[in-house]
């Protein structure tokens, strides 16, 4: 899932919360079904992750919007379990495309008219059509395009109704990152793959992120990548398919491969510095932070194409009148250019770039979006310098990395399955 | 420096020695002892640490065993097993906090992470056994008993193909229930669709129905039976949420930190187990060190007792065994016994000090038999001396009375001749024999001042002085010349005589008495010589007196030394002149003797002794 995060300040152990339910489950039963008015203004409740529940985001937006904007962060799991459990509890759900279907199925959110949002001609075709750019690679799994629009038959799908299942908003990609003092440095796109996770002259020294919908595409595509085992649809594996992954992963795991799992950013930066992992899943703060410690950890640029991830803005069903209408407010002022522009000095992506790059100085613009080395030092959100002069991002351009998606993250329907097998994997 | 020490202080030192040996290997043997024991004991505690992560990694894999039982099988007993289980973990790691080390923080922190998601996980799993075994029941049971209740309402009026429509809204009603419970028995999402299928389905037919039917019995029934089934739709939905809620948090979270506490346990083990290892692998050698430098160092005490002991033995018994045989040559008298050198001031330098006494008690005591055995043998001289002297005694006094007698008899005769003759008045033949009476009273004067002379040998005129004999006998020949000319006599006296130490006038009476003998008993018709010269021999002064008469036969050579002993009793002379001079030269400590041979002269020698204290 996308976590990439130049600030540390942002960089949180949301696994770590999105296993801490104590207080979520404690906060799901005491979510107030009625929400109460402040200053006669409207409030909105938004759930979701820190990547987005940002103090400074919420503060912009209430005064921008002139509404009262409540944000409940916590951990993937926590947040999806509230809101799939709770639809009350939230007027907008933040996170990523691959709890869509869960959410979907637990009649927890409503559809978007497209009607209503205000930029949504401007949104790219990343979201729209699955592409980037004709020549893009769609990617297997849950790509968001096929997840975006809401059918007549109250299916998801690809077909342009004017109803959405989410706001298409803030996306990144992901990799591995390894350490180049151990590992001679690979060619971005050419010789990095992710074939490297299963190379057994890394045994013991390798770890996978603790996700299933995150961890097990990474693992299919080092399998994939090493000839090991071939998916018919590596989003939306069989249980066969599931079991022969798994087989090989235990018998990788077995022969002392993994380290094991992290289970969050401090952690798989705690793995690598330790010297316990030298490749591994990894998400942009954590490869930021070693960096920081001065650690030559590599943020690959996989030739088998990324593990990108989507995020997604979601109304809930029981969200109506005034709170639905400053719902709405809300997800257009997200696309109105100053948060695409702040969450981009984060190394996040939005989905309409050309309306934040006003609100972004031209070398922010040319290293962030276009790929290009900084011009100038660039500060972060936090308003530290984030980007040394001359540094060029991995992957290239938004429109190289997202041309290069080999998956997105996708809850598959053998999702309990795997959550079985998962169990199996990290115990073995 | 050893040898000058004393023989209790050589004891001493040597058991000194040896102790401070034995204890430097007794305190070297602590030390080693100790420090096996202190690895020992730090032996012990890794073990126990190596059993505690054995323990952990044992318990952690029983406890998600226990938790997946609970998760899949709702089984109480598995949740307590659950508890039961972290508490028990948790003592033994509050027992372990003595030695606590990184991976035992560790372990704690991800086993509190895993009990408090477990905790999580049984909210969610009471929530969603409660919705499924319940709440889901509860709303298909409501939407169902209000369904029937419609059928049973319309039943009487309704054609037979709209009943059975109506059946089909409750077999569909019930396959919700089917496919609900088929996807948390098999956790199959495709039963979710199904379900929500089913579910869609209902709703759309009591859309119709409320739509068709606007009678009281239809809203009565139909709304109700409405409401249920969406409570029913959400209810399964929340359920399903919970289900895949807490089988994120068992399978994912719980598993990962449960592999953290195994990962660390492991680690743990592993390193206590190198760190045992290490600790064995010290100890070893350690201790093969140790046994080594303690068979030297045994090796070298062993050999510093067996030279302490030479040394000390040494020093005792060689002195004792010398003065051994010093004392037993000692105990036989000897003074030539060779003592041992000790200086030191102990027991064997008191024996070595009384042996040198004895030694010296020796010396003295045979210094002493020496001067006995001069006592006795002087005693034997004077003993033939004195017997000598009982004979000359004898022979003196048979002499005296024999050579006094004789004078007397003769003049007792010749007075009574004298008697007889004036008796018959025969005066002048009387007279004419006085004479004969005189004379034999003049011998018997002349015996007498010959014995008084000898008696005065020794008694008066004892002071000696230094004469020298070329002189005294230089005047003394001048004296008698007339006498030796009258004898006929030539006398020589050679040239480098002696200053001998003697009494003067003893020395001349020895002198005339020699000079007497010789012209008594020397003549030669060819003309007498006597001859007087010295010569050295040894510590003495031989003069010599030699003449050229008759000689003196062998058999007396001793004898003319008597008293009263004369070759010739016709020759004038009391036969006392040599014993006189015999006697001057034992006053004098010498010796006469003579040498002869008949015919061939005589030679009388005397011998002076050169040393003036044996002249005395």
């Amino acid at each position: 899932m996308g976590y990439e995060i130049h600030v540390k300040a942002d960089r949180r152990d949301f696994l770590k919360k999105s296993g801490s339910l104590v207080l979520g489950a404690a906060a799901t039963l005491a979510f107030p079904n009625i929400i109460r008015a402040r200053d006669s203004r409207p409030t909105i409740k938004v759930v979701g992750t820190h990547v987005t529940l940002q103090e400074k985001i919420r503060k912009q937006a209430e005064q921008d919007l002139g509404i009262n904007i409540e944000f409940y962060p916590g951990g993937s799991a926590e947040v999806l379990l509230r809101a799939s459990a709770d639809p009350s509890s939230f007027d907008l759900y933040e996170q990523w495309s691959n709890s869509i279907n869960v959410l979907w199925q637990a009649n927890a959110i409503q559809p978007i008219s497209t009607n209503k949002l205000t930029y949504w001609d401007e949104i790219n075709d990343l979201t729209k059509k699955g592409r980037i750019s004709p020549n893009a690679k769609i990617g297997l799994g849950d790509a968001p395009y096929k997840l975006l629009n809401v059918q007549p038959d109250g299916s998801l799908g690809s077909r342009h109704t004017g109803e959405i299942s989410f706001l298409p908003y803030v996306h990144n990609t992901d990799s591995y990152g390894y350490n180049s003092a151990v590992i001679p440095k690979g060619v971005p796109y050419e010789t990095e793959s992710w074939g490297w996770l299963l190379d057994e002259q890394y045994r013991g020294k390798v770890a996978l992120v603790n996700a299933p919908t995150i961890g097990l595409f990474d693992a299919a595509l080092a399998a994939k990548a090493q000839g090991l085992m071939e998916f018919k649809n590596m989003g939306n594996m069989t249980r066969p398919e599931v079991d022969e992954l798994f087989k090989i992963l235990v018998d990788f795991k077995k022969r002392g491969h993994f380290r094991g799992v992290w289970s969050s950013v401090p952690h798989s930066v705690d793995l690598m510095k330790s010297g316990e992992v030298v490749i591994q899943s990894m998400f942009s703060p954590g490869v930021s932070a070693l960096k920081g410690m001065g650690i030559p950890c590599i943020y690959a640029a996989p030739r088998e194409g990324y593990r990108a991830w989507h995020g997604v803005m979601c109304l809930s069903s029981e969200s109506t009148g005034e709170r639905q209408e400053a719902a709405y407010e809300f997800m257009n002022w997200w696309l109105s250019g100053w948060p695409g522009a702040f969450i981009a000095r984060q190394g996040y992506y939005i989905s309409n770039p050309e309306r934040s790059r006003a609100h972004m100085s031209k070398p922010e613009w040319n290293y962030w979006y276009a790929g290009k080395p900084a011009s100038e030092p660039l500060r972060g959100t936090d308003g530290y310098i984030s980007v040394q002069l001359g540094e060029i991002r991995t992957g290239g351009s938004y429109i190289n990395r997202f041309e290069n998606v080999a998956i997105w993250n996708t809850v598959m329907d053998s999702y309990e399955y795997t959550l079985l097998k998962w169990n199996e994997f990290v115990l073995s | 420096m050893f040898g000058s020490l004393k023989l209790k202080h050589k004891i001493f030192a040597g058991f000194i020695s040896v102790g401070l040996v034995a204890t430097a290997i007794a305190v070297f043997s602590y030390g080693t002892f100790n420090l096996v024991s202190t690895n020992f004991r730090i032996f012990v505690n890794s073990s126990n640490s190596a059993q505690l992560g054995l323990l952990l990694a044992r318990d952690v894999s029983e406890i998600q065993r226990q938790a997946l039982i609970y998760t899949y099988e709702a089984h109480g007993s598995a949740a307590e097993q659950v508890h039961e289980l972290y508490r028990g973990m948790s003592d033994t790691l509050q027992k372990s906090s003595e030695h606590e080390s990184e991976y035992i923080k560790k372990i704690r922190a991800h086993l509190k992470a895993y009990m408090s998601t477990f905790e999580q996980l049984q909210k969610q799993k009471q929530l969603q056994h409660r919705l499924v075994y319940n709440d889901i029941r509860t709303s298909a049971s409501d939407a169902e008993k209000h369904l029937r209740s419609y059928i049973k309402l319309i039943s009487n009026h309704e054609d037979h193909t709209s009943l059975l429509q109506d059946e089909r809204i409750l077999n569909t009603l019930l396959l919700v229930e089917k496919n609900a419970m088929r996807y948390f028995d098999s956790l199959d999402p495709q039963y979710i669709g199904e379900a929500k299928e089913n579910l869609a389905e209902v709703r759309k037919r009591l859309q119709k129905i409320e739509a068709n039917d606007t009678s009281k019995a239809a809203m009565d029934h139909i709304r109700p039976a409405m409401k249920e089934v969406v409570e029913y739709e959400r209810v399964f939905l929340e359920a399903v949420a919970r289900t895949r809620g807490y089988l994120f948090l068992v399978n994912v979270v719980m598993a990962a930190e449960a592999y953290e506490v195994l990962y660390n346990a492991k680690l743990m083990s592993a390193q206590i187990s190198q760190e045992m290892g290490e600790i064995e692998q010290g100890t070893f050698s350690m201790l093969q060190q140790v046994i080594g430098t303690l068979v030297v160092a045994i090796g070298i005490s062993l050999l510093l007792v067996v030279i302490l002991s030479l040394l000390i033995g040494r020093s005792i018994t060689n002195p004792i065994v010398s003065l051994t045989t010093a004392f037993r040559a000692l105990s036989k008298g000897s003074h030539h016994a060779e003592i041992p050198v000790y200086e030191a001031d102990d027991e064997i330098g008191h024996l070595t000090r009384a042996a040198s006494v004895f030694k010296e008690k020796n010396r003295q005591t045979e210094q002493l038999l020496d001067h006995k055995k001069q006592l006795a043998k002087e005693l034997e001289g004077n003993k033939k001396e004195l017997e000598r002297s009982n004979d000359e005694l004898e022979q003196f006094v048979y002499t005296v009375s024999h050579d006094l007698k004789s004078p007397l008899v003769t003049s007792m005769g010749f007075i009574g001749i004298i008697q007889k003759l004036a008796a018959q008045g025969k005066l002048e033949e009387a007279v004419e024999k006085l004479d004969r009476v005189v004379k034999s009273n003049e011998r018997m004067g002349q015996l007498i001042n010959d014995l008084l002379d000898l008696s005065r040998v020794g008694r008066v005129d004892m002071d000696k002085i230094d004469i020298d004999l070329n002189e005294l006998l230089a005047s003394f020949h001048e004296v008698h010349s007339q006498q030796i000319e009258k004898a006929e006599f030539t006398m020589q006296i050679e040239p480098g005589l002696p200053v001998i130490y003697a009494n003067e006038s003893r020395i001349l009476q020895l002198f005339e008495n020699m000079l007497s003998n010789a012209l008594k008993y020397a003549y030669n018709p060819a003309g007498s010589v006597l001859s007087i010269g010295s010569k050295e021999h040894d510590d003495a002064y031989l003069v010599w007196f030699r003449d050229n008469g008759p000689g003196i036969p062998e058999e007396y050579h001793e004898k003319i030394f008597g008293l009263f002993y004369r070759l010739d009793p016709e020759t004038e002379g009391t036969g006392i002149g040599l014993a006189v001079a015999a006697k001057v030269m034992k006053f004098h400590n010498g010796k006469i003797w003579v040498e002869s041979s008949p015919g061939e002269g005589a030679t009388f020698w005397l011998s002076f002794s050169k040393n003036e204290e044996d002249s005395e």
